[in-house]
């Protein structure tokens, strides 16, 4: 009898210890190693909070690319981020939210945010985990509520089976939505433009291309900081108030009268793809840009000081500077099917529709 | 011995625990008054200014929630936040531990690291509608009904107080002086005061201000405004 009683236990504590080591084996998502570019600084997201994983990553994508997550399943955040321009949306001065709505800005290109503190042209998001919460609850982006959202996953088996997948259970919350969200676009590294490959000694810039990276270094390095072409701080460069945005910028953030007008410093990386330029998208080309530093500034007390004289350029500069942006085109990164809608293209790489 | 001596404190521990020491601090609590009148959502008051007020949400975090005992010890009564919800009674009942309280010093608001630090959860998740999305930070106490005074939309008034950058910090720091003419009892209860919003320090007139979405001076004041409105009762 005793010996019987002794079977059954040694058979629990078996299966028990069975039971706690297969769901430990089930839950062991694979990390991913965020490579660091050569001679970058180090990351400022803390990767210790959310480690990267390739469950979370492709959660992550799925839920960047999905619909589903706006109000009326029209607007996913790539709509607004295409890969084939870097991730801001291709030719359109302000983005566009759900039933037609227009936003009051310019969706900003996205690569390289493991190394940025703060987002949006005001710097006013200050985690890239929370970024996604504007956008999705905006009433004239996604109209969203995270409620809503996550009422839908749940309904999902598919999405139930990734944040298991991911987080080790099928809990779906606010915390781990955006942490997922910041695993996809934490990989998101724009490294490997023939600027870079020039640095790395792989190739060589032609002539107009050194030249114009002479002039770069004397004319645009202050504010566009290698190696991330931005030096991440807000400026009023003389873009004049637009009569109907009325977007102070910065100042909106800190209340400050003196931070009236200023906006995060872009990065230059993929710029020849990233067009229309400006915070709400005013500037068509790279001439418009040129034209607006040399000729239409309006330089008002709040305008940067080294621009106080606008910024001289000649036509011949102009020239060589264009030719130096364009060495800044990351085709690698414009193309890679890591970073592509999920199951697009049957593994092949996006395709640019607008050429 | 030394097992024994753990044993036996262990005991002692626990019928502490059990039990209570006479004067013992086990809750705080929160209750609303308006001018010293039972609060209720969406029922209508008259604020110190004479404007007609009705209140549909009323919702505060508190965090740093520290004591200092009668001994005058300072004590860590919880690292947590709390969202004090004017709808959910059991948001009004902190449970802590703590021997019997001369002082009870807490911070309204959220601390700035946890302003910072990424997505939060539990109380500090963003979908409890009181964290700002394009500026990130949390909204640090919230009033909003309707007034007929307010020249708005459905003559609401929406009251957000947040912002935690210097030199728009709405964070207050209050410190209560707890009554001790009753012993025995475990509960200290907080007062709040609804009517000191508007008239704490600064009037502010829901005709002039009915909304605050920003940081900023409004915010400052409305915060400076709230945190007058706090007092502890014995009961």
């Amino acid at each position: 009898m005793r010996n019987k009683q002794i079977n059954i236990l040694f058979l629990l504590l078996v299966v028990c210890t069975a039971w706690i080591t297969t769901d430990r084996f089930v839950f062991k998502p694979k990390p991913v190693k965020l490579e660091i570019p050569k001679g970058w600084p180090q990351p400022v997201y803390d990767f210790t909070k959310n480690p990267l994983t390739q469950e979370g990553i492709l959660l992550g994508k799925t839920i960047f690319y999905d619909p589903q997550i706006s109000k009326d399943g029209t607007i996913s955040c790539g709509s607004c981020h295409q890969q084939f321009g870097a991730f801001n949306t291709y030719d359109h001065n302000l983005s566009h939210g759900l039933e037609n709505m227009l936003t009051t800005r310019n969706a900003p290109a996205l690569f390289n945010l493991a190394w940025q503190k703060e987002f949006m042209w005001d710097g006013g998001i200050n985690h890239l985990d929370l970024q996604f919460l504007a956008p999705l609850t905006a009433h004239n982006e996604m109209g969203e509520t995270v409620d809503q959202v996550i009422t839908k996953m749940k309904e999902s088996p598919q999405y139930k089976k990734m944040f298991k997948a991911a987080f080790g259970d099928e809990i779906i919350s606010t915390e781990r939505i955006g942490k997922a969200i910041s695993q996809f676009l934490l990989t998101l590294v724009s490294s490997n433009s023939k600027y870079d490959k020039v640095k790395r000694g792989e190739a060589n810039f032609n002539l107009p291309e050194g030249l114009g990276y002479e002039i770069f270094k004397q004319k645009c390095i202050s504010c566009h900081t290698e190696p991330f072409f931005t030096d991440f701080s807000y400026r009023d460069i003389g873009i004049p108030e637009d009569a109907y945005l009325k977007d102070k910028g910065r100042m909106k953030i800190t209340g400050l009268s003196t931070d009236s007008l200023k906006f995060r410093v872009p990065s230059l990386r993929n710029v020849a793809v990233s067009f229309p330029y400006g915070h709400d998208g005013r500037f068509y080309s790279l001439m418009n840009v040129f034209e607006h530093y040399r000729r239409n500034m309006v330089v008002t007390k709040n305008t940067d000081p080294i621009l106080r004289n606008k910024l001289p350029l000649s036509n011949y500069e102009i020239g060589q500077l264009k030719a130096f942006l364009g060495t800044l085109t990351d085709s690698v990164f414009l193309q890679d099917i890591r970073f592509a809608p999920p199951g697009i293209n049957d593994g092949k790489p996006p395709v640019d529709n607008h050429q | 011995m030394i097992r024994k001596i753990f044993f036996i404190s262990c005991l002692l521990i626990l019928k502490n625990m059990v039990t209570g020491q006479t004067g013992n601090t086990d809750a705080i609590i929160f209750n609303f008054n308006f001018n010293q009148s039972p609060f209720h959502l969406e029922k209508e008051y008259i604020t110190d200014a004479g404007e007609a007020v009705r209140i549909y949400k009323m919702k505060f975090y508190i965090s740093g929630l520290t004591g200092v005992t009668t001994k005058g010890d300072t004590i860590t009564l919880s690292k947590e936040h709390f969202l004090v919800d004017a709808e959910d009674t059991s948001s009004q009942i902190i449970k802590v531990q703590a021997p019997k309280l001369q002082y009870l010093v807490f911070t309204v608001g959220v601390d700035s690291l946890k302003n910072t630090s990424g997505i939060q959860s539990g109380v500090l998740d963003p979908s409890r509608g009181m964290f700002w999305t394009w500026n990130s930070g949390y909204i640090m106490a919230k009033l909003e009904g309707v007034s007929s005074q307010a020249n708005t939309a459905g003559n609401r008034f929406t009251h957000d107080v947040g912002g935690f950058r210097s030199p728009f910090n709405s964070t207050r720091k209050i410190q209560l002086l707890i009554p001790q003419n009753k012993i025995n009892n475990t509960s200290v209860y907080i007062e709040v005061n609804l009517a000191k919003w508007f008239t704490g320090k600064y009037s502010i007139l829901l005709t002039e201000q009915p909304i605050c979405h920003t940081p900023g001076k409004l915010a400052m004041q409305l915060a400076d405004n709230f945190v007058t409105g706090f007092t502890s009762l014995e009961k």
